[in-house]
């Protein structure tokens, strides 16, 4: 059976290698959005990483302030 | 049903109220209501890029402080990062724009796509030279147009980034050529929007990094006068 961890790390590595060097850098955060995810999800699974992350890209904009965020 | 359709309504309603604006003005045009709709679109956004433009001037100021850090940690690429990360939250300011502005462009193109791609012309859809704006460009000016306005967009931003490695400069060619490509399939109403998103967005990153050109030729006299010194 396929985890859906799996899946979901395997997306976004295809993000950061593929689609990510198309765009120019834009994450305001260390360790970056795509980072952060991979590292929420190893540690915590598919549901509460992916909610990590998901808040991670939710705080992303010119109104938050970035800098050094890492993973709980 | 589709995923975008309620966006998908909105764009209609919002298109077809440009379109009624032209008409009451006098020349009833849809490629004229495409741009208007691109633009509100763009102004839509604004706050989110406006935002960038004080954060970048506020970068100036902290120049001094940044190049002590880069002397101080050039041998750990790493800390540097985290360092520089540091004073800018400290500073309130953040030389990019963040995840999010990017991700919420996509559900509002795809909005537009889905409204223009299938869009049944009521009046007149012809538009400058074009016959039709729901058939492809005869004469191949807007494929050529949006991939070339691609290219200069993508140019301005690497330009910044001094990114130049050899991945970084075939791609710079590869999707230009991609969307000059699907352009030559998509109806021209489309193609219309994506040239004007285009421009607008050239007009915008030239106007935000007017400032950092300079500003990254003061750090290079800067960096060259160091080693003179040396």
């Amino acid at each position: 059976m396929i985890r859906v961890k799996r899946v979901f790390l395997f997306l976004i590595d295809v993000y950061r290698r593929y689609i990510s060097p198309l765009k120019s850098p834009c994450c305001r955060y260390i360790p970056t959005c795509s980072e952060y995810a991979m590292i929420a999800i190893e540690r915590y699974g598919a549901m509460r990483g992916g909610w990590l992350a998901l808040k991670r890209i939710l705080r992303c904009h010119p109104f938050h302030e970035g800098g050094y965020d890492p993973v709980p | 049903m589709n995923l975008f359709d309620p966006l998908v309504q909105v764009f209609r309603l919002v298109f077809e109220g440009f379109y009624n604006l032209t008409a009451a003005v006098g020349f009833a045009n849809y490629g004229i209501a495409i741009i208007l709709m691109t633009i509100l679109v763009k102004a839509l956004m604004y706050p989110l890029t406006a935002k960038q433009v004080r954060s970048m001037k506020a970068m100036q100021e902290l120049q001094p402080a940044l190049k002590k850090l880069q002397k101080d940690y050039k041998n750990n690429p790493q800390l540097l990062q985290q360092k520089m990360a540091e004073l800018y939250k400290e500073a309130g300011v953040n030389p990019l724009a963040g995840c999010l502005p990017l991700l919420i462009q996509m559900p509002i193109l795809m909005g537009v796509y889905y409204c223009l791609y299938g869009y049944s012309y009521s009046g007149d859809p012809t538009f400058l030279w074009l016959t039709s704006l729901s058939d492809t460009d005869p004469l191949y000016v807007l494929p050529i147009l949006s991939a070339l306005t691609t290219y200069i967009q993508q140019k301005q931003t690497m330009a910044n980034n001094g990114q130049d490695n050899q991945q970084m400069k075939i791609m710079s060619y590869m999707m230009p050529l991609f969307i000059g490509w699907i352009s030559l399939n998509f109806p021209s109403g489309l193609v219309v929007y994506w040239v004007t998103m285009n421009l607008c967005q050239i007009a915008q990153q030239w106007y935000m990094f007017r400032g950092e050109k300079k500003l990254a030729v003061e750090v290079e006299d800067a960096s060259a006068s160091d080693k003179k010194k040396r």
